[in-house]
């Protein structure tokens, strides 16, 4: 582990606040989407997996070769979610 | 590729570990305390040490009585009836006021039917609400709080990433090698043993801190916006208020009618709605001893005894639910007994060194950077300063907890329930502020270490003797009637005070062996 790589604190601060929107997102569109029919139990699931997925979005956008490519993925997975959630309600 | 992820994620694990173990520690230490929170309610309070029987009829309607005569409760105030059980044999009569507002609390001697004096539960609220809030104001310390479990899960992640022979490390300790060798075994043998309960706790914990904004994130879009559903969805309706007086009504009745329904339940508390109303409904919550998730609420309609709601989490919820309501469970030890939370204890007590040893190996790391003397972080070089935080806040937090128990013990029980919680909350933070100046003051790691050391092994082994002279009662007055959970309060303070004061012994005698052995160069390096 003697090698060391830079990745720049645009980056990081990028993935930190892209991923915590993310995690919201997820909660919702799980929440949505779950498949159960109790609500409570898409409630639960949303808020619970939401969590875990937030590790997922912070390695995905840390481990991203570039800035542009951290807020590329992350910004696609956004739109995704924020599109199936918002198709739900209207 | 491959290497570029571990050296990453390598990256993420040591940042994390610089910029939040203390943070981290803090938490973990507290909550170590925290799970003790019956055991500190029963010791902080000698007046209510009788010894329960679980056979005992409890007579509620008899008992309540006097209290409700002189109780101002409205039709929507909060009203609720604990049963006694082994930490709090009392039973606990609790409601809000319909004038002033306040919350109102008696205890009753379930054997006696004396009403007992007021007392608080100060002390062990105040460690409790360091866990869960870090004594910020609610919600945002209890989201810190989340958000901190959040990152310990990314770190536990990462740190079993870039340990690719998690397995065969577990079983490796090299006490012959050099100091970073042995710091770098002892924590990722602290880290991989008790891994299962590290994810669990920390798991739970990130959504018990976040559940208050995540619920209703969820909830709004499960009930597509409606929240009020969602409550009822739980708690079930709200009965309407019609304004008529309600003609009779026995809590004895209801308990008794939950009993036939919810075999092998003991009740442990009753809610009360619309009280006094036509309306009322009588909420009986009761344990099983079946499942993790044990509870099982019945509400039961006051005037014809029909049951409105029942919440049975163990056989009508699906997976998802269960989890959720295993999760506050799972995380206080409130399964298994006393056994299962000495064993969380212990493997708390290995996180939060796990924490600090993390640390360490950063500071020897960088001082071998630094080509400091064998990496040696008792220098003035980089990493000297976040030593002594560590140091300060680390032990600091053990000796201000500690003082904490001569708070409860020493201050008068004064007027008001708050302002005594911020008296000893006012001892806490200022011994723990005491304990980081003296560190800073120090200005040297291991001395400043083994003077807290000392301080807290001290304060720890002294709590059984204060417990035995102020209130007459404890391990130290074992002729007298002494209740499990305040003897195993001072026996744990007890045995921990002694491995505080063995470990300054150690410490000291290590300083004292390197001022010996120390020649002039080493000495110049120092300055």
């Amino acid at each position: 582990m003697a090698a060391s790589i830079k990745i720049s604190w645009q980056q990081v601060a990028l993935t930190i606040v892209l991923s915590i929107i993310l995690m919201f997102s997820s909660t919702v569109m799980l929440s949505i989407y779950w498949p159960s029919a109790e609500p409570t139990e898409r409630m639960a699931a949303g808020s619970m997996l939401s969590a875990l997925l937030w590790v997922g979005y912070m390695s995905m956008g840390i481990l991203a070769a570039s800035t542009w490519r951290a807020a590329a993925y992350l910004f696609s997975l956004l739109l995704v979610m924020i599109g199936l959630s918002a198709l739900s309600f209207l | 590729m491959q290497q570029r992820s571990n050296i990453l994620f390598y990256e993420i694990h040591s940042w994390i570990g610089v910029l939040f173990s203390i943070l981290l520690f803090v938490i973990s230490f507290s909550g170590v305390v925290a799970l003790f929170g019956h055991e500190l309610t029963q010791w902080e309070r000698p007046e209510h040490r009788i010894t329960y029987n679980a056979e005992a009829p409890v007579d509620v309607d008899r008992l309540v009585a006097p209290v409700l005569a002189e109780a101002n409760i409205g039709e929507d105030s909060f009203f609720m009836i604990s049963m006694p059980d082994y930490y709090h044999p009392m039973l606990e009569v609790l409601w809000t006021d319909a004038g002033s507002e306040e919350t109102e609390v008696r205890h009753i001697n379930p054997n006696t039917g004396e009403v007992l004096p007021p007392s608080s539960s100060d002390f062990a609220e105040l460690l409790t609400y360091m866990h869960t809030d870090l004594l910020l104001p609610r919600p945002f310390g209890r989201y810190l709080i989340g958000v901190m479990g959040l990152v310990m899960l990314l770190s536990i992640l990462s740190g079993i990433i870039i340990h690719k022979k998690i397995f065969k490390e577990m079983f490796r300790f090299r006490v012959d090698r050099s100091r970073r060798l042995k710091w770098t075994d002892l924590h990722k043998v602290l880290g991989v043993w008790p891994l299962p309960f590290h994810v669990v706790i920390v798991f739970t914990g990130a959504i018990l801190g976040l559940n208050g904004i995540m619920i209703q994130v969820a909830a709004f879009s499960a009930f597509e916006g409606d929240v009020e559903a969602a409550i009822a969805s739980v708690v079930g309706e709200h009965p309407e208020i019609t304004g008529e007086p309600l003609e009779s009504n026995s809590y004895n009745q209801m308990l008794l009618r939950y009993q036939d329904q919810v075999l092998n339940a003991k009740p442990q508390a009753i809610y009360v709605e619309a009280y006094g109303d036509r309306n009322q409904v009588v909420q009986v919550s009761g344990k099983t001893d079946e499942a993790l998730v044990r509870f099982v609420d019945v509400k039961y309609r006051s005037e014809d005894g029909e049951v409105v709601n029942i919440n049975n989490p163990v056989h009508d919820s699906g997976p998802f639910m269960r989890v959720y309501f295993s999760l506050t469970p799972l995380h206080y030890a409130l399964y298994g007994g006393f056994l299962i939370k000495a064993l969380y204890f212990v493997l708390g007590l290995a996180l939060c060194l796990m924490m600090v040893t993390g640390t360490v190996i950063w500071q020897i790391r960088k001082a071998q950077r630094q080509k400091l003397h064998s990496g040696d972080i008792n220098t003035r070089g980089s990493g000297w300063f976040l030593s002594l935080v560590t140091v300060g806040v680390c032990a600091g937090l053990v000796v201000a907890t500690s003082a904490t128990f001569y708070a409860n013990k020493l201050l008068p029980p004064g007027g008001g329930g708050d302002q005594r919680f911020h008296w000893i909350e006012m001892v806490y933070l200022s011994v723990w502020g005491v304990a980081i100046a003296w560190a800073m003051l120090r200005r040297q790691i291991k001395p400043a270490l083994a003077d807290l050391s000392l301080c807290a092994g001290l304060l720890l082994c002294g709590i059984p003797l204060l417990n035995a002279l102020v209130t007459g009662n404890g391990l130290l007055v074992p002729w007298e009637s002494v209740t499990l959970p305040v003897v195993f309060t001072d026996l744990g303070a007890l045995v921990m005070g002694i491995i505080c004061l063995y470990s300054s012994r150690y410490i000291y005698r290590q300083v004292s062996q390197s001022k010996l052995s120390a020649d002039i160069p080493q000495a110049v390096v120092v300055r």
